[in-house]
């Protein structure tokens, strides 16, 4: 078979010009578009971190409670991180939502704070967050411990002292059980003095340590709420940044007593070399390899000399507080 | 023939230059209108976070008079922050200041070392420029007479500055 027309396709320059130059405009359309969306979910993910960071302000309270909720619209990821840079350390969140077809969104901008100090998992993931601002004092009011998590955590294993410290904790309101719990797998078993369990206290509710992951997690009073309910890395940073914080509040107390003392020669007191010891052990704990363990050997006997010397001061306290929790 | 294939290309050009315009010109419109939108919730975000800001601050560590006293902050401790290089950046507000309202001043006498307590306003830290939400508190700090250790109170206001936006 011969062919006979040879011509083939013709096509005029016209056309070659305006089907690249259309490709071209469609394309970059497209590729405007896609940009958009992830743009504004971009904004739309570190509106949503920095409207967190303003929801756990009205926790850094006196008071205690556990009835706050963060609630999202589609599932979300929550990254807690923390650097111990600096005078205070930072506090950084980072907040990625569910998209279309269940993928996950751009990760939001890195909102950092000075003073807050959340401790949960380094990702915490669901549609529903549970926090929870417990007041810390050492010797002081150093802080609100903000507990944050998304999984239900069990307490059936633990002995009557460890539930007696977790008072705090409202079963209906913060996510958690006291009983009958054992069989649901979705649970966080916490157990005390037994192995076996996802986390396990060792101690009781002035001291001890908390084991999970094969890591132990050194605490002292109310830091057992921080102890569980956050992982090792976060729990270790912001322990090295309540050191550091403890130490800057050693150096207003300092100063507080010496305004007082020179108006009042009453208030004339020998409680700044206690103060001032205890900042110089905070503040080397706050750089020490490990900070937990430290914070509780080596703060117990300067914070509990500081106290003392406090609660002798009758009208000339330094800090008023009934004791240290 | 040329002169029409000429006009033809002109005729794309005209037509391609137009379609470039339309989608800047779409695509300018939603950059307005996503910029508006965020310039509103950065603005609705700065408001809540001096109001909720405002309370954090009156029961800080820093400034309460104590555990369980309630809108109480210590003015001896207030002197020790504003005099302080570590808190200056501390809580992420433009700035912050206490005003003594009574017992009321002929006029406003800023405190530093040298005249506290004898001074009505405390500049905590920072600037005091813009909306300063306020709450009012008790400003308290020791006395004594004849060797009888005691609270004084005064009736204050503190308030709270809000972070500018950058755009």
């Amino acid at each position: 078979m011969v062919l006979k027309n040879k011509k083939g396709l013709e096509m005029s320059f016209q056309w070659i010009f305006s089907i690249i130059v259309g490709i071209s405009v469609l394309f970059l359309a497209i590729y405007a578009a896609s940009m958009f969306f992830d743009l504004g979910i971009f904004q739309h993910s570190t509106e949503s971190a920095a409207r967190i960071s303003v929801l756990l302000d009205p926790l850094e309270t006196s008071y205690d409670y556990s009835d706050n909720k963060l609630s999202f619209a589609t599932e979300a990821r929550l990254y807690n991180s923390c650097s111990n840079d600096g005078y205070f350390g930072t506090q950084d969140f980072q907040v990625q939502e569910k998209t279309f077809g269940s993928k996950w969104g751009k990760m939001s901008d890195k909102v950092s704070v000075r003073n807050k100090y959340v401790f949960s998992n380094s990702l915490e993931q669901g549609k529903i967050f549970y926090v929870s601002g417990i007041s810390f004092s050492y010797p002081f009011k150093v802080t609100d411990l903000i507990i944050l998590h998304t999984r239900p955590y069990c307490f059936e294993g633990t002995d009557d002292d460890i539930r007696n410290s977790l008072a705090l904790l409202d079963e209906s309101k913060f996510n958690v059980r006291f009983e009958n719990c054992s069989n649901d797998k979705n649970y966080v078993q916490v157990c005390s003095g037994s192995s076996g369990c996802d986390v396990n206290i060792v101690g009781d509710e002035t001291g001890g340590y908390v084991e999970k992951d094969n890591k132990r997690l050194y605490y002292a009073n109310r830091l057992i709420y921080a102890a569980i309910f956050s992982d090792s890395d976060v729990y270790e940073c912001q322990i090295a940044r309540i050191a550091k914080k403890i130490a800057n509040l050693c150096k207003v107390y300092e100063q507080k007593t010496e305004f007082t003392s020179l108006r009042v020669s009453e208030c004339s007191t020998d409680i700044n070399i206690k103060l001032a010891a205890l900042r110089t052990t905070a503040l080397a704990v706050s750089q020490s390899s490990d900070v937990s363990n430290d914070f509780i050997t080596e703060l117990s006997e300067p914070v509990s000399e500081v106290f003392q010397m406090n609660d002798e001061m009758s009208m000339c306290k330094v800090w008023e507080e009934s004791g240290y929790v | 023939m040329f002169k029409r294939g000429q006009f033809k290309i002109q005729q794309m050009a005209f037509v391609l230059m137009a379609i470039f315009i339309f989608f800047a010109m779409v695509g300018l419109f939603l950059v307005a209108m996503q910029s508006r939108g965020l310039n509103e919730a950065a603005k609705d975000v700065k408001e809540q976070k001096a109001l909720k800001a405002l309370q954090s601050l009156i029961d800080s560590a820093e400034l309460s008079c104590g555990v369980g006293v309630m809108n109480c902050i210590d003015a001896d401790k207030v002197m020790t922050i504003k005099n302080s290089v570590e808190y200056a950046n501390y809580w992420d507000l433009a700035g912050a200041y206490v005003v003594m309202v009574y017992p009321k001043f002929d006029k406003r006498v800023e405190c530093s070392l040298t005249n506290y307590p004898n001074c009505n306003l405390i500049r905590v830290f920072g600037q005091m420029n813009g909306t300063c939400p306020g709450n009012f508190v008790a400003l308290c700090r020791k006395e004594s007479v004849n060797g009888n250790v005691y609270d004084s109170c005064n009736l204050a206001k503190l308030s709270v500055c809000p972070k500018e936006i950058k755009s």
